[in-house]
């Protein structure tokens, strides 16, 4: 009934947002550094629902596939990407078809727009976190 | 390490190390037992993931250090979320919260909620709200002794689980508020509006899919577990909080258009009568206000767009096993009921009567009266 409980789930999505991104970018990164294997088919699977969800609703395309994707993420990133926007879907695109694909190493490009999103889910539940404190 | 993450962790493995101690060694009442042990697991393995950073031999190099900064940000949010709510909450659960959380728990009984209930604490300052990561709901210190707002609970029982059922419940409802928008848009293109009637079309849609579908999803499930207990509370909370009915914030849809959405759903699993009374009710409400809805109302809120949510959030609540209100069948829904029955009929004699059957409650959960 307060604003408190829709903070409160706002952050929650948020938070997990950011979480499961940070949690693929350290696996991708530590994969590439000790050159042992990364992620495995079903978290790769499940990144590329995660980015093909972003795309979807920065794309206004109606039913969006995969996880809800939380308002405030996807305002960022229109404020962020603005006139350019189209090419920002292309570069979700292709890091959803490489990770879709066939299991491989994963390109700079890919881990690049995964740390962007990734900041941009912390940056929405760090502000969530803090409203719901009123700092 | 020598990185600048290295002390703040230090600084948060200490915070986690106190949290654990504090949570192992609390004796709670027995209804907040289950949850002292739950929070009391996070913390304990929120403690071995922060040791784990700190043992990882990556943590200082600059390529990885966004990353766990990351890690280290959303733990300590956690360490501050458990401080702040269920271990304050549980170092002082005294008798109120105790009814508190077992009314929350028979609510969740006849209505099939599907997870372990969250326990209730009577020390908020902002109205009923639910802390989601800390399965805690928070109410003003009054609402032990008053039941006329209980049916808010369902509410915020419903937040939780709209946040753990987001495929099932909001994902359906978010695909219709956009489809509805995609459409709008389009036509309001085709036929020429002004840009900033377009603009404003976009600015709708994307209040609804932030905040406001969560707090539809919400009263929808908290009318339909209770059916016409919720409707009253919405009115009476209106009456009581709303500066302007057909006001709409970022956080929350105007009132107007909460109460249309619990018709709506009131429509599908009452009888015409209860719909028509609370409507009756509200007109006679928004005429006393003198409260004139806006133009922009109807296309911020269209009234087949909340039919379609309605239906929808019925179909999904059905699916996951949730039982509407039933007469006879739910004591705490019948109470409920009858709390608001006689609230209307016989106001100035309502307050014996809620005392009377708030002691019945306490004795019937095998608490003082």
């Amino acid at each position: 009934m307060s604003d408190i409980s829709a903070l409160s789930h706002e952050y929650q999505t948020s938070a997990k947002l950011a979480e499961e991104l940070n949690e693929a970018i350290l696996i991708l990164k530590k994969a590439r550094l000790h050159r042992r294997s990364g992620l495995n088919q079903e978290q790769r699977h499940r990144l590329a629902n995660t980015l093909g969800a972003v795309r979807s609703r920065l794309a206004n395309e109606g039913k969006a596939p995969g996880e809800v994707v939380p308002q405030e993420v996807v305002e960022r990133l229109v404020g962020k990407h603005g006139s350019k926007m189209a090419y920002f879907l292309e570069d979700l695109t292709a890091a959803t078809e490489s990770l879709s694909g066939q299991p491989g190493p994963i390109n700079d490009a890919v881990i690049t727009l995964l740390d962007e999103l990734c900041d941009v889910a912390d940056q929405t539940a760090s502000s969530m976190f803090r409203r719901l404190r009123r700092r | 390490m020598g990185h600048v993450l290295e002390p703040l962790l230090h600084d948060l493995a200490e915070r986690f190390r106190f949290l654990e101690e504090e949570l192992g060694r609390m004796t709670v009442p027995p209804e907040a037992e289950a949850s002292r042990k739950r929070i009391h697991q996070i913390a304990a393995r929120a403690k071995k993931r922060v040791d784990a950073v700190l043992a990882d031999p990556d943590v200082s190099r600059p390529d990885f250090a966004k990353n766990f900064y990351h890690t280290y940000k959303r733990l300590s949010e956690l360490a501050q979320a458990i401080d702040e709510g269920p271990l304050f909450a549980l170092s002082r659960f005294r008798a109120e919260d105790r009814f508190l959380t077992h009314v929350v728990g028979e609510a969740c009984r006849e209505f099939h909620y599907p997870d372990e209930p969250p326990i209730c604490a009577a020390m908020s300052s902002q109205y009923y709200c639910a802390m989601m990561e800390m399965n805690l709901i928070l109410v003003p210190h009054g609402e032990a002794t008053h039941l006329l707002g209980w049916a808010d609970l369902y509410h915020e029982l419903a937040h939780f689980l709209v946040s753990r059922k987001e495929s099932t419940i909001l994902k359906p409802l978010m695909d219709l508020v956009e489809g509805h928008f995609a459409k709008a848009i389009d036509e309001a293109t085709r036929l020429g509006w002004s840009p900033d009637a377009i603009e404003e079309l976009r600015l709708f849609r994307s209040l609804w899919l932030g905040d406001w579908i969560v707090e539809f999803a919400c009263d929808l499930l908290a009318t339909f577990a209770t059916r016409l207990s919720f409707a009253w509370c919405n009115l009476r909370l209106c009456a009581r909080m709303s500066t302007d009915v057909f006001g709409t914030v970022r956080s929350h849809p105007a009132d107007a258009a909460r109460t249309r959405a619990i018709l709506e759903m009131l429509a599908l699993v009452s009888d015409g009568k209860d719909q028509e009374f609370v409507e009756d009710r509200w007109m006679e409400l928004v005429s006393t206000i003198g409260a004139v809805e806006p133009q922009s109302f109807e296309i911020a809120y269209p009234r087949p767009l909340l039919r379609d949510l309605a239906k929808q959030a019925k179909q999904s609540f059905e699916t996951l096993g949730l039982k509407s209100y039933t007469s006879k069948e739910d004591h705490l829904g019948d109470l409920l009921h009858e709390a608001w029955k006689h609230f209307q009929s016989h106001p100035e004699s309502y307050a014996d009567w809620e005392r009377t059957k708030i002691g019945e409650l306490r004795a019937k959960f095998g608490l003082e009266a």
